[in-house]
């Protein structure tokens, strides 16, 4: 039996609930996955952000799959599909946006300001990692998936087994603790 | 430095992913395999077209006696048997395009039973010709039919798109088109058992203008919309 075919009997038990078969599989597919988006997008953190999509998307997609038929046309499907709409939403906001070396310099006022120092003191990893460890689980998973992931609500949600409502809320809190414990550091 | 940042965000990134994979994993829940696009279809049909031949009906104001008594014609049953060939096959096709890992090509089976039904159409508008002439022959659009046409293809469309949503389209402009074609073709199967035997040629003409105008309409908004999202 050649890996496909293990690919292939992998996830029909996951298809029946399987978890331990469906994380071999997911491993096992991972190096196939890498290759797919990594011939379209040559960042590497970018590209495994794309890969993290993928697999959300197999996830997501697992009730399409007939074991009768191969496998890894159906991955290859996925990934493709994955890839490109990755690759028109960087397009689109590419189109939108202008790169400027220096922000300009707006008003004088303190107060006006507090976003770019918020997004300054965010841009402190480790500032943010301590803060981030004070936060409870489900607050911290929240912003993890949402803010750091940069996943979407309902990918977020498939993730991490919360309700959308859910999540939102502990974003929410998350975020406004987050705040107070970065502005408390920073004075 | 930068090579060993490079490489402390790379493990960063492949812990985040063997995380992911372990959420993904622990608590899996079963998953209802998605039946064979065949199932799928005969779903579809037995779904959809008792509505379009009931709707037919009654925006014609017949029965089923009257239809009974129309599929004695041949010409007419031969046609009927082209545009619901038309209608099974881009059906099946366009829920095979729904499907990663089915083949491809299979676009191509509504393409014999559209080129039947083109041709049948063609027949009918030449012999109409020849009994008419030229001055008589319009192909003024038929105004009055056009509710119809759109009545008798909601179900059908309306229902491929659930079937639709649940799969995952490769080609989404391929897949929309295929469906757009499917349901109209089993639209048309109730409207023309129904329809009066008179202006049969010009109301098929611009049902089929209908029915292309609909697929590239469909494949043109459906394939953006996708993309957008």
């Amino acid at each position: 039996m050649d890996d496909e075919d293990s690919w292939s009997e992998w996830m029909a038990q996951a298809q029946n609930g399987d978890g331990q078969a469906y994380q071999s599989l997911l491993l096992a597919i991972l190096p196939r996955v890498r290759a797919i988006v990594g011939r379209r997008v040559s960042d590497p953190t970018r590209a495994e952000d794309v890969v993290q999509e993928v697999l959300l998307s197999v996830h997501k997609n697992r009730h399409t799959y007939d074991p009768k038929l191969k496998f890894a046309p159906w991955l290859h499907i996925i990934a493709q599909r994955r890839t490109l709409d990755y690759l028109r939403k960087i397009y689109r906001q590419g189109a939108r946006e202008v790169l400027v070396d220096e922000y300009p310099e707006t008003f004088m006022v303190d107060g006006a300001n507090t976003i770019e120092d918020e997004a300054l003191a965010f841009d402190d990893i480790d500032r943010l990692k301590a803060a981030m460890d004070k936060l409870p689980p489900g607050q911290r998973r929240a912003v993890d998936l949402l803010k750091l992931q940069e996943m979407s609500l309902k990918e977020a949600s498939a993730a991490s087994g919360m309700t959308v409502a859910s999540l939102k809320v502990s974003m929410h809190r998350g975020l406004k603790a987050l705040r107070a414990e970065m502005a408390e550091e920073g004075e | 430095m930068t090579k060993t940042l490079r490489m402390t965000t790379q493990m960063t990134v492949d812990m985040k992913t063997d995380n992911l994979i372990a959420q993904l994993a622990g608590g899996l829940e079963p998953v209802k395999r998605m039946s064979h696009p065949g199932v799928r279809m005969l779903g579809w049909i037995a779904l959809a077209l008792p509505v379009s031949l009931f709707l037919g009906a009654m925006l014609e104001d017949q029965n089923i006696l009257f239809a009974l008594e129309r599929i004695q014609d041949p010409s007419l049953l031969t046609e009927l048997i082209a545009i619901f060939a038309t209608a099974l096959t881009a059906g099946y096709a366009a829920l095979c395009c729904a499907q990663p890992g089915r083949s491809t090509k299979a676009w191509m089976l509504p393409v014999f039973p559209f080129i039947a039904w083109l041709y049948l159409i063609g027949e009918n508008c030449l012999s109409l010709y020849e009994q008419i002439g030229p001055d008589q022959f319009s192909f003024a659009p038929i105004w009055a039919c056009f509710p119809a046409i759109a009545t008798t293809g909601f179900a059908p469309a309306l229902v491929m798109v659930i079937l639709l949503r649940r799969g995952v389209l490769g080609q989404p402009t391929i897949s929309a088109a295929l469906a757009a074609l499917a349901a109209a073709a089993l639209g048309a199967v109730g409207l023309r058992l129904y329809h009066e035997p008179d202006a049969t040629v010009m109301l098929l003409m611009w049902e089929l203008i209908a029915t292309i105008t609909l697929m590239a309409l469909t494949s043109l908004v459906f394939g953006y919309i996708y993309r957008r999202g």
